[in-house]
């Protein structure tokens, strides 16, 4: 049974041995960084190599090829955040054991609350995860930005996460259990509920949700995320943007599937849905919405994160096992082109201590291999072909028009209108890179940044005209949820 | 020779970008080989148009040249290309224009490298367009061509480029968008069906099997609106905004004043097509139900496009800007010639697409010609340039005639057919519209007299006639439009037998 959670249990003990090792005798941050990143790749090998057996014996955690699924995706980012941080102007050197000790912790938290099978081990590990999150945002501790932004993040959490928790004590009032299936399954019992009650439960699911759609940043829990964006590491802030709302959707598929999913259920019977619908709505809008008029680029991709989540909702709203199929694959394409933009981002940044879009005027002829690689993440992330990101966004329309019904269709056209205003501040980046004369002084930066961006951009167009392999990872790892 | 055959759409569609890739890889100091590589690439591609004008059998209705596979399995899409009635002409006329604009490009001086890769892959953009038979296909390469067009009006356009080029961003993508849920729409609701290697498929992208195989009228309502029309509506508004169709045609006056001359070609010559080429063959041929019950609403719009823009031209001072708007009355013609459902209106429609992908484009070169020497294209500051530049005035009014109408010309062919066509389904509509061809005469004219007749201006004294390039890029086309006005047969023959049996499904 153990052996079910050995990733976890190895990525624990590998973390706590690399802070012993490099605190008794300081190594470079190359040396530090190498060990870190070979050490992942192997926990990673493991993870995937059928020593490690799904179990679902336990009820307060599970592991099942979904959750395995979530685990490849935060093993995967936080080997590229291995790569990024080293030498990275925002984490010094001394401070490196520490702060590898912390992305290692990350993924055990994150991989917990993927696999959390009852509301308090959820907010036990999304607390963990949220610790974490907060110490590293302010590791950047020459900068007064990275302190303000972890204070923030934990006051935002704290509220976010104490809403969760009154939901979730609620819940156990009126249902007597905290286990996912369980409350199903009392939920389905409870029949028909007079209109008050009803109306209260409504209220507790929007609480339970709050805690993970503040780690989502999503509507009304998105508002933390462009300060902190802003003020973190940005290696640490791209692990952020992808991993952590991974563990928050896997949380979230896991939570409405199991709990909220049946027919049957009075309680919930469509309502989760227009919930999630409205949700989503609001959030793409407002994070499109207010990305248009951001000239810090870190900002700007933030709120492009959230209105990327919303999309993400918007296809789980479909309730049903292709909306997750679609979410998976999106997250995917998410991945390779979120943890692309912000890596560009970091590099510029690294050199002229600055993340305004000044500095990236006429980047296209200081730098063309840079500025094309960012130009292929960006139109990614707008969704157009031949790119990754536009078949994750057409599995996502997909997945919800595949519904059918009036609600679905405007679902969807009020998300593709989303994605073409997307486009407007996308292009301000393409067009300062392209479009606008800046200095001329070349710009370089070392080779394995060069090689890690390049091989994300080849994902980005490869599997954009060839997707077979990624729908064929998607679906393999696709079974019931426990 | 037959490998060639097999594949000649493949080979034009993806020969641009492998010459992309080729361009690419060729260090930026030899401007001079990126520029002839580029002129072979597209020349080639010509010359396989040109193969395949000869091979196409003219009696057919049926599909030709037709590659067809498998390409994702898990979504259903087929790699599904091949050419009929409707998009032969279209596929050459874009290896044609694309020639012409290459040639016309070889003046560029800045950043050659980029701005030559970015024309091949438009150039596959385009073609893909085209040919693609798979709704899937269809919206990559449609939206492939976006890229390297924002690229090419943004990096060499005039002044206020960087505007021009995200308006025409936008406003494609945003029509794009919905077009991609109506795509979707439309899986969803096609009959399980097989795909080409006999695999059994719930659902198909494959537009002739949506055609052939599934009655879309009968589809639960949305909203209260059959559904078949509102997949209509999505499409014809991604459609629209291409033609462009008022009122979303304010996109393009800004485009092809920024852009530079070759970019103006290629917009006005094959970019406008496709709006009208999609709605032929995507809502007429898919949804014919709802082709029918918004034909008077588009005739309307049509009748609209004609009048309007016309009126519009008369109040240009900018050449350049005169011809976009002349452009967007254009259009119009086809716009209401399809929405009759008779046989010389939506031949007239398809040929109108030819004859103007040919007018067009040489309008745009003649205004490039003259602002290469003068700087600016202010109509009201020239005058008499016909004594200083009598070639290439000549061929100003060759253009100028062939666009309004007059017999003999390519215009003239097109124009009458789309009257007569939509003359029989709306009267008074065809009635209104033919006053423009008035208006269409006044404005040309008025532009001749002002720009190359009365007294010679002495700021232009002295400037050269037409140079080798130019002389390269306007023959080819004055020619095309003479014989094509004389014996319009060339393209009629082989577009009408697929038109024919168009209408007979619409009937």
């Amino acid at each position: 049974m153990l052996l079910s959670y050995l990733p976890e249990i190895l990525t624990f003990a590998a973390g706590l041995l690399i802070l012993f090792v490099f605190s008794v005798r300081r190594s470079s941050f190359d040396i530090i960084t190498s060990v870190s990143f070979l050490t992942l790749l192997v926990l990673m090998v493991i993870s995937v190599s059928g020593i490690v057996q799904p179990d679902a014996s336990s009820r307060l955690f599970a592991s099942s090829r979904f959750t395995e699924f979530f685990r490849i995706i935060i093993f995967v980012s936080l080997l590229f955040t291995f790569l990024f941080s080293n030498r990275s102007r925002e984490i010094s050197e001394n401070t490196a054991p520490e702060y590898f000790l912390m992305l290692y912790l990350f993924f055990v938290a994150a991989s917990f609350m993927v696999m959390a099978e009852n509301l308090l081990s959820l907010y036990i590990s999304m607390e963990i995860l949220s610790l974490i999150s907060y110490i590293c945002v302010s590791f950047d501790f020459d900068r007064a930005r990275s302190k303000e932004a972890g204070l923030k993040y934990a006051i935002y959490g704290a509220v976010a996460s104490s809403i969760m928790l009154f939901g979730i004590s609620y819940m156990y009032g009126t249902t007597g259990s905290l286990y996912y299936s369980e409350i199903a399954q009392k939920l389905q019992e409870t029949g028909s509920l007079s209109e008050p009650v009803f109306l209260m439960n409504i209220l507790v699911i929007l609480m339970i949700f709050g805690g993970l759609f503040f780690k989502l940043s999503v509507f009304p829990f998105y508002a933390w995320s462009p300060d902190v964006y802003q003020g973190g590491p940005t290696p640490f802030v791209a692990l952020l943007s992808v991993a952590s709302k991974a563990a928050a959707i896997g949380a979230l598929i896991k939570v409405v599937m199991i709990m909220f999913a049946a027919d049957t259920n009075a309680l919930t019977n469509g309502n989760i849905a227009l919930i999630l619908g409205i949700i989503a709505v609001l959030t793409m809008t407002l994070g499109n919405l207010m990305a248009i008029n951001q000239n810090n680029l870190k900002r700007l991709l933030a709120y492009s994160s959230i209105a990327h989540a919303g999309y993400m909702i918007m296809a789980l709203s479909a309730v049903d096992d292709t909306s997750v199929l679609a979410v998976k694959f999106y997250l995917v394409a998410y991945l390779v082109m979120n943890l692309g933009a912000f890596y560009c981002v970091q590099i510029v940044s690294d050199r002229t201590d600055s993340e305004d879009i000044e500095n990236y005027y006429g980047l296209s002829s200081r730098n063309p291999y840079l500025a094309a690689l960012f130009t292929v993440f960006l139109l990614s992330l707008t969704g157009i072909p031949p790119f990754f990101g536009f078949i994750g966004k057409f599995y996502l329309f997909a997945a919800i028009i595949h519904k059918g019904g009036g609600w679905y269709y405007a679902l969807a056209i009020i998300g593709v209108i989303n994605s073409a205003i997307s486009l407007y501040y996308y292009a301000r980046i393409i067009r300062a890179m392209y479009l606008l004369n800046g200095n001329d002084e070349p710009f370089v930066f070392d080779s394995v940044r060069k090689y890690t961006i390049g091989f994300l951009g080849v994902l980005a167009v490869l599997f954009g005209v060839w997707f077979s392999p990624v729908l064929r990872f998607v679906e393999y790892f696709h079974t019931v949820l426990r | 020779m037959d490998f060639i055959l097999s594949h000649i759409l493949s080979l034009m569609t993806f020969l641009p970008l492998v010459g992309m890739v080729i361009v690419a890889l060729i260090p930026s100091r030899y401007p001079q080989y990126i520029r002839y590589f580029s002129v072979l690439v597209s020349g080639l591609v010509f010359l396989l148009s040109l193969v395949m004008y000869a091979y196409f059998d003219r009696d057919s209705t049926d599909l030709q040249f037709v590659e067809h596979f498998v390409w994702i399995r898990g979504f259903n899409i087929e790699y599904f290309m091949g050419v009929d009635g409707l998009n032969v002409s279209l596929v050459i006329l874009t290896a044609l224009i694309s020639l012409i604009a290459c040639i016309a490009s070889l003046g560029i001086e800045k950043k050659v490298k980029g701005y030559f890769a970015m024309f091949l892959l438009l150039m596959t953009g385009m073609m893909g367009t085209f040919v693609a038979l798979d709704l899937f296909l269809f919206y990559i390469f449609w939206e492939v061509m976006l890229l390297p067009m924002y690229f090419l009006i943004g990096i060499w356009g005039g002044p206020r480029k960087e505007y021009a080029a995200i308006k025409f961003f936008l406003y494609t993508l945003f029509g794009s968008v919905l077009m991609l849920v109506g795509i979707i729409a439309l899986y969803y609701n096609s009959e399980p069906t097989t795909l080409v290697d006999g695999t059994a498929a719930s659902h198909t992208f494959n537009i002739m099997k949506l055609t052939t195989e599934n009655d879309f009228s009968s589809k639960a309502p949305l909203f209260g609106i059959s559904f078949a029309k509102l997949v209509f509506v999505l499409f014809f508004i991604g459609f629209a905004i291409k033609i462009p169709m008022f009122p979303f045609h304010t996109w393009l006056p800004d485009a092809h004043v920024e852009a530079p001359t070759p970019i103006s070609v290629i917009l006005a010559g094959i970019l406008l097509k496709m709006g009208i080429y999609g709605i032929l063959r995507i809502n007429y041929q898919i949804l014919p139900e709802a082709t029918q019950w918004a034909a008077p609403v588009v005739a309307v719009f049509g009748v609209i496009n004609i009048v309007y823009a016309a009126f519009v031209c008369m109040a240009q001072e900018d050449l350049k800007k005169l011809i976009a708007y002349s452009s967007v009355s254009h259009m119009g013609f086809s716009l209401l010639a399809m929405s009759s459902f008779s046989e010389p209106g939506i031949s007239g429609a398809v040929l109108q697409l030819f004859t103007h992908g040919v007018i067009s484009p040489m309008l745009f070169l003649i205004a490039g010609v003259i602002y290469d020497r003068a700087h600016h294209r202010d109509i009201n500051k020239f005058g008499g340039l016909a004594h200083i530049m009598p070639e290439y005035s000549a061929f100003t009014g060759l253009a100028f005639m062939a666009s309004l109408g007059l017999p003999g010309l390519a215009g003239f062919i097109a124009e009458v057919l789309c009257f007569i066509g939509a003359f029989s389904a709306f009267k008074l509509m065809t009635v209104i519209a033919a006053t423009s061809v008035v208006i269409t005469a006044a404005y040309y004219l008025w532009t001749m007299q002002r720009v190359f007749l009365g007294p010679k201006n002495p700021r232009y004294e002295g400037y050269p006639d037409l140079n080798l390039r130019e002389r390269f890029t306007l023959y080819p086309l004055a020619l095309i439009i003479v014989i094509l006005g004389v014996y319009p047969m060339i393209i009629l023959d082989i577009i009408n037998p697929t038109i024919f049996r168009l209408i007979n499904t619409l009937r």
